[in-house]
């Protein structure tokens, strides 16, 4: 297809005139429905901006009503484009990249440069506010629309919240609607909003994009500059390397434990107050304390104890040596004492959502941590604490080398404790014991000897597995009586109890065995967010689980409580479990009958339907069959031959079957008044007939031939 | 025994300057995947996704909008000429964009369920039962306009005349005017020699139905002109289609020179012609001329189903 060819002497024009060309005005937009919905789109972008916290209120507010004003008088002025306008609203634009340009020097000369993305919204907002005064024509409502999900992009780079989702929704029902308006204004069919078309769109874009996450493995957070770590709230802690906060409203105060048989606050678990008292009986709500993006989930460690008196774990006497960092994000951590091999290096960003103890909590060995403060204390047990109160809003990254390794490869680690490793005061702590536990001692050698456990691990797995299949997990457990051993208590009493009993007692068993372990106290992963691809932990996912130390791994987390389902680390597999999930609880039977109903009636109706359009007279019928073969046969009848001439012509090509006379007949019956002018009534000839189309079908066979 | 018109079967999809969006769409995403990585935001991924599956609509739902589009001619003159102007009133049950190739003609947005205008121009004479068009179409977004060829049945034949040449005689054999004025039918249909099967062409008042209904085929009444009377021209065309062209040109501007001087004309259709034709006017001729010899539009002067 030829296109008309440019005017002679184009190709000569001068810069100006091009640019006076190109900035020709066009066709004025004049659909209000495809205005209104760009206008949205703008005001989500900016609104979604200020719920993320990278616009204030004010400047938000005032840049819709600039969006509003500004597109009304678009609209307005859209036949009369005012150059001095322009030139006013590049100058605009200017100024406002220029104030861009001076947010970015002077983050960078205080080495914030991630903080970048606040003027960066700053910028997208002012530009979009200024652009809405002057956009007349199709092409600058659908910049203002792109512009517009770009804004949405830069906040779903700091959106942790489900919360977020509505703003997605508007912004992909705003681009499909707008898209499609502009479709309609580009063919002249009208200035209206397609619904149909809209639906059909929005179903399959939402088929492609599950499919995609389903796909795509989740986003791993690259190091470029530096990781996410902010604080809204700076407040200085008075004891310094001491746990505060967690227990109260008042996150400076002390951590202290909760009351016996009461509600502790949602950030105050009792293990991250100092000591862990089996004794204490507490509830904890669903209210989520943290969003987590790591890599790869695991236990998110607070603190370890290594010091059982028989109903409390205190931490470990060297916990009175402390360790200062200073110097600022990032903090380099030690490689601790009786560390393994360093893993794979698993980035953990934490989004606190209230007020929290002033623990940074990480997967095991953690290397690197990016925290904003001058300082952080290292305890002596491998916990990470904070100088500064643990507040809501307060962003930290973690940088783990998780050592994490399988079952397989701990039975590899065969060596027994050389009494080099036994002198560690580490070890000693762990394998400390208030009594001999003679009963447990003989409980856990039994279980041992059953199960032929020689290796560590093997001892470990025995013990847990004799854990699930004799004792049951509940929050609803008596409280302990003054002076009654937990362990006792649990293994030869109530054998009822939840994570804090069921760890100690592997605990203690395994230190019976000459097996260095210590009480961990943090959180699990809570359930997987695959939008935001962040894990909510939720206060109820406290909990506390054993460390055993293999010689050539370090220390290994093992949890005896359950179980516990890790979340999958892959929005796609997450996803696709739910929906099967879901599917699978759908009533199929009932789904399936009206589906098939409904499949067999549509089926009835479109036979029926075609049953009609069929002629009703034998003539008829027979005439079509001729004509439906004949184009089988590659010979398809023409406009205007009739039904004669199309037999004499296919009779050319079939010599040996009288389809002239079938022809002839019918046009008699069709035609002939004798017979019923135009009923068609059944001819006497209809048997011939019949018997000459079906020797046409058989000549013609069942394949379709090539056109001829 | 009616049966509907429709169009030809569709031709092979193509899109139209695809390199643009698709390089744009790709270009996006990944910058989209870039951002998605760096900040480790699932909700960068799912807008990401969300807009690939925008992307994906936009760039490949046209394809089938345009493999599924139905558009017919709702009307079509019964005469055009070469060279001018053939308007046509074109009817699509979704939006798209009609361009005529053949002929060829201006590319014009037809609405869904409207009716609209589109301006052919033929370029050669002959006989059109069927034009070729390239419909196009970018639903739902208009991000990347996807095509195809297809042959759109004209409701009824359009005979294209050829244009007049500027003057000029040619073709002339027998060029001595005769005396009679051409004013009785009788005189310019000549004596009546007999019947004859009929031809495309004939005239349908010439249709002899007594002989239609005795031998049960359309049969037209065959005369003798008085040929002496007459300027008898030949048409006989080259086979090279410029040429023909040409030549139909000159001999509808010989025809045209005759009948303007009052001098009555008669035609003779090559050398297999059965008997000569009255023309009597100019656009009698140019239906004649259009269809002398092969049909310079091939396929499309067919009959379509």
């Amino acid at each position: 297809m030829s296109r008309p060819a440019a005017p002679a002497g184009e190709a000569n024009l001068g810069l100006r005139e091009r640019l006076r060309r190109a900035n020709a005005p066009v066709r004025p937009e004049d659909s209000v429905t495809f205005r209104l919905i760009t206008t949205v789109a703008v005001v989500t972008g900016i609104l979604s901006c200020e719920a993320v916290g990278e616009l204030p209120a004010s400047t938000a507010l005032l840049a819709v009503v600039a969006v509003a004003v500004g597109m009304a008088f678009s609209y307005l002025a859209r036949n009369r484009p005012r150059q001095w306008l322009k030139v006013l609203l590049a100058a605009a634009v200017i100024g406002v990249f220029a104030w861009f340009v001076n947010q970015v020097l002077q983050a960078a000369g205080t080495g914030q440069l991630v903080s970048i993305e606040v003027p960066l919204a700053g910028l997208f907002t002012w530009v979009q506010a200024i652009h809405s005064f002057d956009v007349p024509a199709r092409r600058d409502l659908l910049f203002s629309l792109a512009a517009a999900a770009a804004l949405v992009t830069v906040a779903g780079a700091q959106a942790v919240s489900a919360s977020f989702l509505v703003f997605a929704a508007v912004m992909l029902v705003c681009c499909v609607a707008g898209l499609a308006c502009s479709w309609r204004s580009m063919t002249g069919g009208g200035h209206g909003l397609p619904f149909g078309l809209l639906a059909g769109s929005l179903v399959i874009i939402l088929a492609v994009a599950i499919g995609l996450l389903i796909v795509l493995p989740a986003p791993r957070a690259t190091q470029n500059l530096s990781l996410p770590h902010s604080i809204t709230n700076f407040l200085r802690l008075p004891n310094d390397g001491g746990l505060a906060g967690g227990s109260g409203p008042n996150p400076t105060q002390p951590s202290h434990p909760g009351k016996p048989g009461g509600r502790v606050g949602v950030g105050g678990y009792i293990g991250f107050s100092g000591n862990l008292d089996t004794a204490d009986r507490f509830s904890l709500g669903s209210k989520v304390i943290m969003r987590v993006r790591a890599d790869s989930p695991g236990y998110f460690l607070g603190l370890t104890y290594d010091t059982w008196n028989g109903q409390s774990w205190l931490p470990s006497r060297r916990d009175r040596g402390i360790t200062r960092l200073s110097g600022g994000s990032p903090f380099e951590l030690p490689v601790p004492g009786l560390a393994g091999p360093p893993g794979k290096e698993n980035v953990q960003t934490f989004y606190v959502e209230t007020a929290l103890p002033n623990i940074l909590f990480a997967t095991s060995q953690p290397t690197e941590v990016f925290f904003p403060s001058r300082s952080i204390i290292l305890g002596n047990d491998g916990s990470i604490r904070t100088t500064v109160a643990m507040t809501a809003g307060t962003v930290y990254t973690v940088v783990s080398a998780d050592n994490e390794v399988s079952p397989a490869l701990l039975a590899t680690d065969t060596r027994p404790l050389t009494r080099r490793v036994r002198s560690f005061p580490a070890i000693k702590d762990a394998l400390q014991l208030p009594y001999p536990y003679p009963r447990a001692a003989a409980l856990a050698r039994r279980i041992v000897a059953r199960r032929h456990a020689r290796t560590t691990v093997a001892k470990v797995e025995a013990l847990e597995s004799w854990i699930a299949g004799h004792t049951k997990y509940t929050l609803d457990i008596p409280p302990l009586r003054p002076g009654q051993d937990a362990v006792n208590q649990f293994l030869f009493g109530s054998r009822r109890g939840y994570c804090e009993q069921i760890s100690t007692a592997l605990a203690v068993m395994l230190r019976t065995l000459g097996i260095p372990a210590r009480e961990a106290t943090g959180y699990v992963p809570g359930p997987y967010d695959p939008l935001s691809n962040l894990y909510e932990i939720q206060a109820k996912d406290a909990h506390a689980w054993v460390q055993v130390y293999f010689p050539k791994y370090g220390w290994q987390n093992f949890d005896p409580t359950a179980n516990v389902p890790l979340a999958p680390s892959s929005p796609g597999s997450y996803l696709a479990h739910a929906i099967l999930a879901d599917a699978g609880r759908l009533p199929l039977v009932p789904i399936g009958s009206v589906a098939g109903a409904g499949l067999a009636g549509y089926g009835a109706f479109s036979l029926e339907r075609r049953r009609r359009s069929l002629p009703r007279s034998f003539a008829g019928r027979a005439a079509l069959r001729l004509e439906r073969l004949g184009k089988r046969a590659g010979l398809p009848r023409r406009r205007a031959e009739t039904l004669s001439e199309y037999a004499r012509r296919l009779e050319g090509r079939y010599p040996k079957i009288a389809l002239s006379r079938a022809a002839a007949v019918l046009e008699e019956a069709h035609y002939s008044a004798g017979s019923g002018a135009g009923t068609g009534r059944a001819s006497p000839h209809e048997a011939e007939v019949g018997a000459i189309l079906r020797a046409f079908s058989r000549q013609v066979g069942w394949w379709r031939h090539p056109r001829r | 025994m009616s049966r509907a018109r429709r169009s030809a079967p569709a031709g092979r999809l193509r899109p139209e300057r695809w390199a643009g969006p698709v390089t744009s769409a790709l270009l996006l995403l990944f910058v989209w995947a870039a951002v998605a990585h760096a900040s480790g935001s699932g909700w960068v991924q799912a807008l990401g996704a969300l807009a690939a599956g925008v992307a994906l609509v936009g760039l490949l739902a046209p394809a089938l909008a345009t493999n599924r589009l139905q558009v017919r001619i709702e009307a079509s003159p019964d005469d055009a000429t070469s060279g001018r102007p053939l308007r046509i009133k074109v009817r699509a049950e979704s939006s798209c964009r009609l361009t005529p190739v053949r002929p060829a003609g201006t590319p014009t947005n037809l609405s869904a369920g409207k009716s609209t205008e589109v301006e052919l121009l033929p370029d050669r004479r002959g006989l059109l039962r069927a034009i070729e068009v390239d419909l196009s179409s970018a639903a739902p977004f208009g991000l990347l306009w996807w095509s195809c060829r297809r042959h759109l049945a004209l409701p009824r034949l359009v005979v294209v005349s050829p244009a007049r040449a500027p003057s000029g005689r040619a073709g002339e054999e027998v060029a001595e005017p005769g005396s009679a004025s051409p004013a009785s039918r009788l005189a310019e249909e000549g004596e009546r020699r007999g019947s004859r099967e009929y031809q495309v062409g004939d005239s349908p008042r010439r249709v002899d139905w007594r002989s239609t209904a005795h031998t049960g085929s359309l049969m037209v009444k065959e005369s003798d002109l008085s040929l002496e009377r007459f300027v008898r021209l030949r048409a006989e065309l080259p086979e090279e289609p410029l040429a023909a062209e040409e030549a139909a040109s000159r001999l509808l501007a010989a025809i045209c020179g005759h009948l303007a001087e009052g001098r009555p004309v008669v035609v003779e259709l090559g050398e297999g012609a059965l008997h000569p034709s009255r023309v009597t006017s100019e656009r009698q001729a140019g239906r004649l001329l259009a269809r002398v010899g092969k049909n310079p539009w091939g396929a499309l002067g067919e009959e379509e189903r």
